[in-house]
């Protein structure tokens, strides 16, 4: 059995403010595996670069305990912390981070300056580093004569030169344009199966998480929501805020009506049969529906669909696809389609989708 | 139980850095003195002073002095207020000028708030009472002979410097700066949406000024007026220069005449101090008050671009009122000196064949006073400013920015700020010239009052230093495996150089330039340039006066130009 490379036990995290304490994480636990790609995601202020900080000693933890290579880094039983020149680690920055004063090859070299290799060796391990990059001819330059894109691979240079094979990212990407951000995705991509580092990477842009992640930690103020694989994420959300904050979802409200081998939940717009439920539901509880808009659809009915109607509001068209707004008695309903539809504005439509695309979560009322 | 708890909390400090390691005992020590070195004298003072002090109450209510402290205390009104709305009028007008006209002034923008710093004060009133003497002025002559053609004949004025509105325009000079400073920077912060909301709302560019960006900016005005209080009722060599001739006291220079008398009277002088040092806190106390961010809303972020007013031909006058700012303050005064410095003797006919370097040659190497008083003043304006940029910038650096040990420390260092000058030197005089600690006379005193006196200055601009590097850069060096100490040394002392050399130059001339701390402690064991300019300006030897006043000019002016050039360097490699 390998352990895992980072071991995060029960963390918790409290910031006293002038208005009163706020817990930034609250018993939070997370392993991340050898070579795996682990994104933190959720909305600002959730506490994800919290944990990444914490795990890089740049924050200490009020409680639990964090283990990096099967070594004690944090604890607050033990009373242990090693700051973060002691851990085995590099990380990317948000602001790239580069020094300014130091050429692009001088940024590269610090880390292996500082764990006192020589300088020739440092130099050499340095510039190979920026040719996996494809900086390998800017070594001369300085940091503020690069575009974002090169100081963001530079920085890239700078995590990976130590060879330590952990790297945490603080949201490395969402200071550049969309097409820079694209392509670094996929460098980054083919960095990592290059040389198998392990990632824990913070992003709040769910496109960034499910394009690179081996597996997602949705976080929701100081805890983790939901880990899973992308897919996991994305197709058996565990709950409603899980549900809603990766891609876009219609919700409704309902009541389950009987528990069987599907859900049968008395709604607004009828009764709809429903695939995906925790097993813990019972008749008469009241829970919401959730479905994505891509998973409903105006023509394609298949045998055991839900079906209700609507008035279509209006069509947003979007490039790729289109997003019709739909009037129900549930209220208003996005569908996505990638073809146009035969119906205009103002014109009744029936939706149609298969129960194991809705998901029920209880409800509180 | 109780022992986890123990070491979780010795945890914690190790972060925001409480802990104390053997580089930030030295720091806490080093503060710790500077403190001491603060509240020590004035509270001995007080002590050893109680009786006269209490005596000193009757002296000034129905005494020999309850006829003077109130002419005193007007007078002190008078000068502050005018010179206070003098500044406030033109300090704005330029600021406004140069933030929002397209008359913008851009490197004598850059110049104004620094002429307090190119021309020590005390160089630009002795400057401006040459030119304006009203016998002998220097400018005041040619008037005379110019109105002569029109018959008018008069030995005297037309001008006199040595009267109220002498004193209250020239004091309203050396404030502007202040103003300029503070409206500029509130100005640059008004989100611009405001006022081309304002414009699209069919508001022209005058109605736009008064009815939304003045209001959003109210506060900075009051923050500007009490700065001008502030700084006026603790200037002392303005009214030390022409309060003489004028027979106009103001309370600084009241309570250096106290301490000169003989017998000296320490306890009115040291009352009327801390009368002086209430009124200055009660003044800050209301400034923090007006300042509370949640009480400007309006203004937000900082770095907008504005869309210029167009001045049309108003333009020019803008451009006038910028260069006559720039001649009042600088060039004028020091044309004056230049022309007094060459001659033998000071006389308003300059007579060109008789103009001589003697003088220079007399101040530089031949008199015994000078000479040292150059050599102390140089020599004490180093160290000062050495030992105060090294521990306001290791504090800065080290320090965690939001940490607990910062605030603590930043509240230390700016404590000394809201000390009057006149106050310091009253207080370090009162308590030093005693056992146990027996230094007046020495330039122990000198160098410990001017360390007091300059470490807030010393401490801000090691914070704005510290505050350009940004905390990700540290950060980033920490998790590449360099320690705290290595730290510091490979990146954040190097990226904060040009900061700290800026302010170790500002440092250097406020030091080198000091005048109040300089009259109280410094004598002829100890001469000072401050003080040697005030003796010789007393005793009438007026082109050694200009000379000297001029030295520390040209030294002055040398640094602010090196200085601006580091700044101007830093910016370029910051915004690449």
């Amino acid at each position: 059995m390998t352990s895992p490379r980072v071991s995060v036990r029960n963390l918790t995290k409290i910031y006293k403010t002038k208005r009163g304490s706020h817990v930034a994480l609250d018993n939070v636990s997370l392993d991340i595996d050898a070579g795996e790609f682990v994104v933190l995601l959720g909305p600002s202020g959730c506490g994800k670069t919290t944990l990444l900080r914490c795990i890089a000693g740049l924050e200490e933890p009020d409680a639990g305990e964090i283990i990096i290579d099967g070594k004690l880094v944090f604890s607050s039983e033990k009373g242990v912390y090693v700051p973060p020149e002691r851990r085995d680690l590099s990380m990317v920055f948000q602001s790239y981070a580069l020094w300014p004063h130091l050429s692009v090859l001088d940024n590269v070299v610090y880390p292996l300056r500082n764990t006192g290799k020589s300088s020739a060796d440092a130099s050499v391990l340095a510039k190979e580093a920026l040719a996996k990059v494809g900086l390998g001819d800017y070594s001369a330059r300085f940091p503020g004569q690069l575009s974002g894109g090169q100081q963001q691979r530079v920085a890239l240079a700078r995590a990976i030169v130590s060879g330590d094979g952990l790297i945490l990212f603080d949201e490395p990407l969402s200071n550049l344009d969309a097409k820079v951000r694209e392509r670094l995705r996929l460098e980054l991509l083919s960095l990592q199966s290059q040389i198998n580092f392990s990632a824990v990477y913070v992003t709040h842009d769910q496109i960034e998480a499910l394009a690179l992640a081996d597996r997602i930690a949705v976080m929701d103020v100081g805890r983790i929501a939901q880990v899973g694989s992308p897919e996991q994420i994305y197709d058996y959300p565990n709950s409603r805020y899980v549900a809603d904050f990766i891609g876009s979802a219609n919700e409704f409200a309902g009541t389950v009506k009987s528990v069987g081998d599907v859900l049968t939940v008395e709604t607004a717009i009828g009764e709809l049969e429903v695939g995906n439920f925790h097993s813990d539901l019972v008749a008469g509880q009241p829970v919401w529906l959730v479905v994505r808009p891509e998973h409903c659809s105006f023509d394609g009915v298949g045998e055991g669909y839900n079906r209700f109607s609507g008035t279509l509001v209006r069509t947003l068209y979007l490039g790729a696809s289109r997003q019709h707004f739909v009037e129900t008695a549930a209220g208003e309903l996005v569908v996505t389609t990638q073809t146009p539809i035969a119906v205009g504005e103002k014109e009744p439509v029936t939706i149609g989708c298969a129960p194991q695309r809705i998901h029920a979560f209880p409800r509180e009322v | 139980m109780s022992a986890a708890a123990g070491a979780s909390t010795a945890n914690r400090s190790r972060v925001s850095r409480l802990k104390l390691t053997p580089f930030s005992t030295v720091l806490w020590l080093l503060l710790l003195a500077i403190v001491v070195l603060v509240v020590y004298p004035l509270g001995i003072a007080i002590v050893y002073e109680f009786e006269n002090i209490v005596k000193s109450f009757g002296e000034i209510t129905n005494g020999p002095l309850s006829r003077t402290v109130p002419t005193v205390l007007w007078n002190t009104a008078i000068v502050v207020f005018g010179a206070t709305f003098f500044a406030l009028l033109v300090g704005s007008i330029l600021a406004w000028v140069n933030e929002r006209s397209d008359a913008s002034l851009g490197f004598i923008g850059q110049l104004l708030p620094l002429c307090a710093l190119i021309v020590p004060p005390i160089a630009g009133v002795i400057g401006w009472a040459v030119l304006l003497d009203p016998r002998a002025g220097l400018l005041n002559f040619p008037l005379r002979q110019f109105l002569e053609l029109f018959g008018i004949t008069s030995r005297v004025g037309p001008f006199n410097i040595y009267t109220m509105t002498g004193l209250v325009l020239i004091t309203g000079l050396y404030t502007v700066p202040y103003v300029f400073l503070v409206v500029s920077a509130a100005l640059q912060r008004v989100d611009p949406a405001m006022e081309e909301a304002s414009r699209t709302s069919r508001a022209g560019p005058l109605k736009t000024m008064m009815r939304v960006t003045l209001p959003a900016i109210k506060p900075a005005f009051a923050a500007a007026i009490l700065l001008g209080f502030i700084s006026g009722v603790s200037l002392f060599s303005v009214p030390a220069v022409l309060g003489g001739g004028a027979r106009i006291d103001v309370i600084s220079v009241f309570i250096f005449r106290l301490l000169q008398a003989y017998p000296a009277q320490t306890g009115p002088a040291i009352t009327l101090s801390i009368g002086l040092l209430v009124m200055v806190q009660i003044m800050l106390l209301l400034q923090n008050l007006i300042a509370q961010p949640g009480r400007n809303a309006a203004i937000s972020g900082k770095g907008f671009r504005h869309t210029p007013v167009r001045l049309g031909k108003l333009r020019w006058l803008a451009y006038a009122l910028a260069v006559l700012y720039l001649f009042a303050t600088s060039v004028l005064p020091i044309l004056g000196l230049l022309l007094v410095s060459l001659q033998p003797f000071w006389t308003p006919a300059v007579n060109f064949a008789t103009l001589t370097l003697a003088n220079f040659n007399f101040v530089l190497f031949e008199n015994r006073q000078t000479v040292s008083a150059l050599i102390n003043s140089l020599t004490l304006g180093f160290i000062v400013a050495s030992f105060n940029m090294l521990v306001t910038g290791a504090i800065a650096l080290h320090f965690n920015r939001n940490g607990v040990a910062r605030r603590i420390a930043d509240i230390f260092t700016a404590l000394p700020a809201t000390i009057p000058h006149t106050v310091i030197g009253v207080a370090f005089i009162l308590a030093f010239s005693r056992e146990p600690i027996r230094i007046y006379g020495t330039t122990t005193i000198l160098l410990l009052a001017y360390i007091v006196m300059t470490i807030s200055y010393a401490a801000r601009a090691s914070a704005s230093a510290a505050a350009s590097i940004g905390t990700e850069l540290a950060e980033a060096s920490r998790v590449s495996k360099a320690s705290d100490l290595r730290t510091l040394w490979k990146i954040s002392l190097p990226l904060a150089m040009p900061g700290l050399v800026a302010g170790w130059i500002m440092v250097f001339v406020h030091t080198v330039g000091e005048v109040t701390a300089s009259a109280f402690l410094s004598g002829t064991h100890n001469p000072v340039i401050g003080r040697v300019l005030l003796d010789l300006w007393n005793f009438g030897n007026f082109p050694q006066v200009a000379a000297l006043a001029l030295i520390i000019t040209a030294i002055s002016t040398t640094l602010v130009g090196i200085m601006l050039f580091i700044t101007r360097r830093g910016q370029r490699t910051a915004t690449s």
